[in-house]
């Protein structure tokens, strides 16, 4: 047996573990909602707004009259989709789960929902009862998975079963199901009680605010080399570990400087010699971010090319618009790329690598900093072109990079093809065996 | 086989494509954007934008800056925008080329009293001043407020002001009642969500805030310890905060823009100075101290 058999085994035997399995699933179940919220999102808030790349481009604002009507109308198709991903997460992961030891419980799917949304719900509030929605979008896709898998164990473990295949259901068993499953709907609900209550302490406490002015008061400093590089290694292995939508870089961070530096070059009329050149929003938006995190649009063109199998191109392709523009949570879900061990490597070192590269670069005085802002969601691999005020060896040095990253991930997609080509072989090994 | 090859070529012919044409569009709009930028950057026009209280139009000022003219000579034009509820901005009077310093009276339609209409009317300045700012290439201006003129300014700069290039360096509240006509043991609703939000207060921004006294309580209409409590606000938040009495002739609440103690104080003390060469703004400090 070679040592990437072996490999092989080890990957095979993770992705069969109950919970990977059910995550997984759900990643893809979700896809398409997800897919179509992310292409909302970008009509949005690239196309449909002016201070977004196309819509700044294009001069939206000139000749459209009535904009910011589709711009809110396309935002709310991708408020209730990417938006409202971790309750949705909640509920497919407890089906599956209860589906997974090869039930039926009507009523899991909804009870892990409610409880999700029982434990980060919250009137209990400092100012007014504004209700907090990030606990609810992609973010928190993860936890969601994670309540919506232990509600489905507690249903599986003491609810009871039926099988609603059969279309001669009356509405009278449903109702005898609903009866004997009142018990766990009770017992989860009342733990998602008690967790709420918990959050509600923590709220009333302040807890999070103070713990939020923390954060903004270390990125309200100033930068150094080694934490531009702890913040994409944190973005990445947070995104890999689900949290789907974990860290921006906007230009609110660390502003001083970005300021200083735009100073600078304005009145100057040169971005040589700024004062801050290598600043956490130039070098990992401009470098780190090809195609969202994790260069995610490299990982695409890499499907693309060389793997095998129909599902995974069939999901690189659908999700090429959104990651061209930066949105990844389409190709990370239907690509299986989070939790997935066979991503971490170039996931979380890819980006790390490209801004290692860029600020050499930029050190030699090859590339100028990118010191200019440039809009939102402006394709990653033009982030560079534009920071440095339109210069063109900033866009072919992306490009260098992409194709490099691109070849990177070509093996280990042909890896994750020989895990998925095993795991398929052993499914069908198992139903022969049943037959 | 046949087939990946097939989307191969296709997606590099598209990814080429895109790229290849938005990043065309993407370098004329970074020239384009370096060059306003560039602008505003050298532009030296520091205008003074006033915000009359409740009930007031847009001529609330016309005196007061006939008076500041007669006594500086510097010819200050003025510009009356008005902001209907609908959302349209009509313009009215002009700024005369080569004007440095000219005021710019930002009135509303809804120019009614209220928590919140005060935070309408704050929208509502926020979309003059994006209009005003997209129109006059300034990199910094003066904000006047008379009254209720004053809270607007408080609520937009909490909750609307946050430029990249454009930064409020004096601020001036004639009279304003921070906590309405309330005794300070009853906060009002606003003072607490102005006190809340004031960490968002521009940090390198001076404040004067002065108060109309005719007795030792009021100013006719607001309590003095209203118009004091601007320093719960805005003090040991913003850069200075400068408290001013005004009595006398005059002192009485309408009347105060007319005062002749409060011409002087904005001649002095909001008013560039003449002669002086200008400072450029740093934008490092927009919103942030090094200090």
């Amino acid at each position: 047996m070679t040592r990437t058999d072996h490999l092989i085994d080890k990957l095979v035997s993770f992705r069969q573990l109950s919970f990977i399995q059910i995550v997984q699933r759900t990643m893809l179940t979700l896809f398409p909602i997800v897919l179509i919220g992310s292409i909302a999102g970008i009509l949005s808030a690239v196309f449909l707004s002016p201070t977004g790349f196309l819509g700044s481009t294009f001069h939206i604002k000139h000749w459209l009259t009535g904009y910011r009507f589709w711009r809110n109308i396309f935002g709310d198709i991708n408020v209730v989709t990417v938006g409202f991903v971790a309750p949705y997460a909640a509920y497919v992961s407890a089906q599956l789960t209860a589906r997974q030891s090869k039930g039926e419980i009507p009523t899991v799917g909804i009870s892990a929902m409610a409880c999700y949304v029982l434990i980060f719900y919250h009137s209990v509030q400092q100012n007014g009862n504004i209700i907090d929605m990030r606990y609810y979008t992609a973010n928190w896709f993860i936890i969601g998975v994670l309540v919506g898998y232990l509600v489905g164990r507690f249903f599986v473990r003491f609810g009871r079963r039926i099988v609603l295949n059969d279309v001669q259901l009356k509405n009278n068993d449903i109702l005898q199901s609903t009866f004997a499953n009142f018990m766990p709907i009770l017992v989860t609900l009342t733990v998602a009680f008690f967790l709420h209550l918990g959050y509600a302490i923590v709220r009333q406490l302040g807890i999070d605010d103070a713990f939020n002015q923390c954060v903004l008061e270390i990125l309200n400093n100033h930068s150094n080399y080694a934490m531009t590089m702890l913040i994409s290694f944190l973005a990445t292995v947070l995104t890999w570990l689900g949290f789907a939508e974990s860290i921006n870089i906007s230009n609110e961070m660390f502003r001083s400087e970005i300021f200083a530096n735009l100073n600078y070059a304005l009145t100057h009329k040169t971005n040589v010699n700024v004062p801050y050149p290598f600043t956490p929003a130039a070098l990992y938006n401009g470098f780190g971010l090809f195609g969202g995190v994790g260069i995610g649009l490299a990982l695409l063109i890499a499907i693309i090319w060389v793997s095998h199998h129909h599902n995974q191109r069939a999901v690189a392709q659908a999700s090429l618009l959104p990651v061209f523009f930066n949105t990844n949570l389409p190709l990370t879900m239907g690509a299986v790329v989070m939790l997935n061990p066979i991503y971490l490597l170039p996931f979380v070192f890819l980006p790390l690598f490209n801004m290692l590269v860029a600020s050499g670069l930029i050190m030699l005085h090859v590339l100028p900093p990118l010191v200019y802002p440039s809009p939102v969601g402006t394709p990653g691999i033009l982030v560079s072109l534009i920071g440095t005020g339109g210069d063109w060896l900033a866009l072919f040095w992306s490009v260098l990079l992409l194709i490099v990253d691109v070849l990177v991930y070509i093996p280990f997609v042909k890896l994750a093809d020989r895990v998925e080509d095993r795991l398929i072989d052993e499914r069908t090994g198992e139903q022969h065996a049943k037959d | 086989m046949q087939k990946i090859k097939l989307q191969r070529r296709w997606l590099v012919l598209v990814l080429l494509l895109v790229t290849g044409c938005l990043a065309i569009l993407a370098a004329h709009w970074a020239n384009q954007n370096i060059e306003l930028m560039e602008n505003r950057q050298r532009s030296v026009m520091s205008p003074v934008i006033m915000i009359p209280g409740s009930s007031a139009t847009v001529n609330r000022f016309d005196s007061l800056v006939r008076k500041l003219n007669r006594v500086d000579h510097r010819n200050h034009s003025l510009l009356k925008v008005k902001v209907y509820n609908n959302g349209q901005i009509t313009y009215s009077g002009k700024i005369q080329p080569r004007d440095r310093e000219p005021f710019i009276v930002v009135g509303f339609q809804n120019n009614h009293d209220g928590y919140q209409n005060i935070k309408l009317q704050a929208r509502m300045f926020n979309k003059a001043f994006k209009q005003l700012k997209s129109r006059y290439a300034f990199n910094n201006f003066k904000g006047i407020g008379h009254s209720n003129g004053g809270l607007v300014y408080t609520y937009f700069l909490e909750h609307y002001f946050n430029e990249r290039q454009i930064r409020i360096t004096r601020l001036l509240t004639i009279a304003s009642p921070y906590n309405f006509a309330e005794p300070l043991n009853r906060k009002t609703e606003m003072l607490s969500d102005f006190e809340d939000a004031r960490d968002q207060l521009p940090k390198n921004l001076s404040v004067y805030a002065v108060v109309g006294s005719e007795n030792y309580i009021e100013d006719g209409l607001v309590p003095v310890s209203s118009a004091e409590a601007g320093k719960y606000i805005y003090q040991g938040v913003v850069k200075h905060y400068t408290q001013i009495t005004v009595t006398g002739k005059l002192a009485q609440h309408s009347a105060l823009p007319q005062n002749k103690q409060v011409i002087d104080i904005i001649q002095q003390y909001i008013l560039n100075r003449p002669h002086h060469r200008q400072v450029r703004p740093n934008l490092s400090t927009n919103n942030y101290s090094d200090e």
